[in-house]
């Protein structure tokens, strides 16, 4: 009837006038009837998750205590849902619990649509899939998730290479230790807390020995200082010669990975590389011999460290009263002494200061 | 009785499945003004308390703190449930009057026997 009211206008400018109000009209309609779609979408899908909730908790829930023995049917469009909310328990939990929620799993056969979700579209639904494979130790999914860790994207790639040190750490993390190196949109602190996760124990060897090894190479070798940051999570003992050949090396790896180096050091036996170092010309390597000084220096050090509280720079001074500070055999009464008996004024403020730190502390 | 006091509803009912099992009847408190209510208006202490840290409305200090004041709640155990590992954090709950700290995620049966051994304690 509305083209036909439109036909009748004689007049073109008053014709076009209410085509396009006529038009308006239509795309307000459609838009109400979309906002309503995908509100009804939303309702239906929440409604979904929270009968889902209700129905598998208690079946989650025994698995905090024991192996479930059956398995109750998962509908096939349930499937996705139930993986965050497996997810969601396989995180709250540790040691058995997690067993008993893989069994559930693998009962029910969520493995097998969780490799599907890896071919996904949705990066949403790659994320979730990659997390329940590593959650499951799903060695079948090793060789896609493998080239997963080499896609360009971070945020999967990293994921892929998350669930793979979940699944096999020992025999992954030596593979996936030279992509650590060279992706560096993978963010360090992620990586850290991954390494976290298996313990000192499983990472410290292929730690120390990927860094080494990435040393030896020229395109591999502005991946070390990643590494080499890494190797705060490993036993110091079980690096304490790598960092020797580090160090050895350091004239070719840099201030980048020398202050690092030393920052590991806990042996008074390895003391002679801080003192090395305490006239670098890179200010942080600097503080870095000072810090270590201040750890497993001797009284002998007192003389190399005087030199450094009138450095140009305000930390090297700070840390270098500080390892004074700590010296053995130092009170706060010394640093006050040494502090009347020095010419320049900026180190015998930092060595007042430093003393008055030492009492209040 | 035991109250529990979660604002993941997934995990509230673990814990209350958990309790459950070792037969305590359980009040829970989604959020830190529904708990503040309850302890305010509650006219006995219940055996045991699980405490988040991290709540909407007033977060797992708070509430202990409230708790530790009323002097027929001082002896009540507080085991103390939440994702903050950091040492701080950990000497922060003890000081003030927590009696165990456990961090997410849990081992069920740890949770369980560190109750089991409050509740003795205080009975």
């Amino acid at each position: 009837m509305g083209c036909v009211i439109v036909s009748d206008i004689a007049d073109p400018v008053l014709r076009f006038a209410a085509l396009t109000a006529a038009g308006a009209v239509a795309l307000v309609v459609v838009l109400i009837a979309a906002i309503l779609l995908v509100r009804a979408a939303r309702k239906l899908g929440e409604w979904r998750a929270r009968r889902l909730a209700r129905d598998w908790r208690p079946v989650l829930a025994q698995c905090a205590v024991a192996a479930p023995e059956t398995f109750p049917t998962l509908r096939a469009r349930e499937r996705y849902t139930f993986l965050d909310l497996w997810n969601h328990h396989y995180e709250l939990l540790r040691g058995e619990a997690q067993h008993h929620l893989r069994v559930l799993a693998r009962g029910v056969g969520i493995a097998p649509f969780a490799r599907r979700l890896l071919q996904s579209r949705s990066m949403r639904q790659r994320l979730i899939a990659m997390t329940t494979l590593g959650h499951l130790h799903d060695t079948a999914s090793i060789a896609t998730l493998g080239a997963l860790a080499r896609h360009r994207s971070p945020t999967l790639s990293f994921a892929a290479a998350r669930a793979l040190l979940e699944i096999s750490p020992a025999t992954q993390l030596p593979q996936l230790l030279p992509l650590i190196a060279a992706r560096r949109d993978w963010p360090l602190s992620a990586i850290a807390l991954a390494l976290k996760d298996l313990g000192a124990d499983t990472i410290s060897e292929p730690l120390a020995h990927a860094a080494l090894e990435a040393s030896r190479e020229a395109s591999t070798r502005p991946g070390v200082p990643r590494l080499v940051h890494l190797m705060e999570l490993a036993h110091g003992s079980a690096i304490c010669n790598d960092v020797d050949q580090l160090l050895r090396r350091a004239e070719y790896l840099g201030p980048e990975v020398i202050a690092p180096c030393l920052r590991l050091l806990n042996d008074p036996r390895q003391a002679h590389w801080a003192r090395q170092f305490l006239s670098h010309n890179v200010w942080y390597v600097r503080v870095a011999a000072a810090t270590t000084l201040q750890r497993i220096g001797g009284a002998e050090d007192c003389e190399r460290l005087l030199p450094l509280l009138g450095d140009a720079h305000w930390w090297v001074r700070y840390r270098a009263a500080h390892a004074l500070a700590r010296l053995p055999g130092m009170a706060p009464q010394r640093l006050d002494e040494l502090a009347a008996n020095t010419r320049d004024r900026f180190a015998a403020q930092m060595l007042r200061h430093v003393a008055a730190e030492e009492r209040f502390a | 009785m035991v109250l529990c006091v979660e604002d993941d509803s997934d995990l509230a009912y673990l814990l209350q499945f958990i309790l459950d099992r070792e037969g305590f009847a359980v009040q829970q408190a989604a959020d830190g003004q529904i708990a503040r209510r309850w302890i305010e208006a509650a006219s006995a202490p219940p055996a045991l308390i699980l405490l988040d840290v991290m709540l909407p409305h007033a977060d797992g200090y708070e509430l202990l703190d409230l708790i530790r004041a009323r002097p027929d709640w001082a002896q009540v155990p507080v085991i103390m449930l939440t994702a903050r590992s950091r040492e701080r954090d950990v000497v922060r709950a003890l000081d003030a009057g927590a009696s165990e700290y456990i961090v997410k995620p849990f081992k069920p049966d740890e949770l369980r026997s560190r109750i089991k051994r409050l509740v003795k304690k205080t009975k």
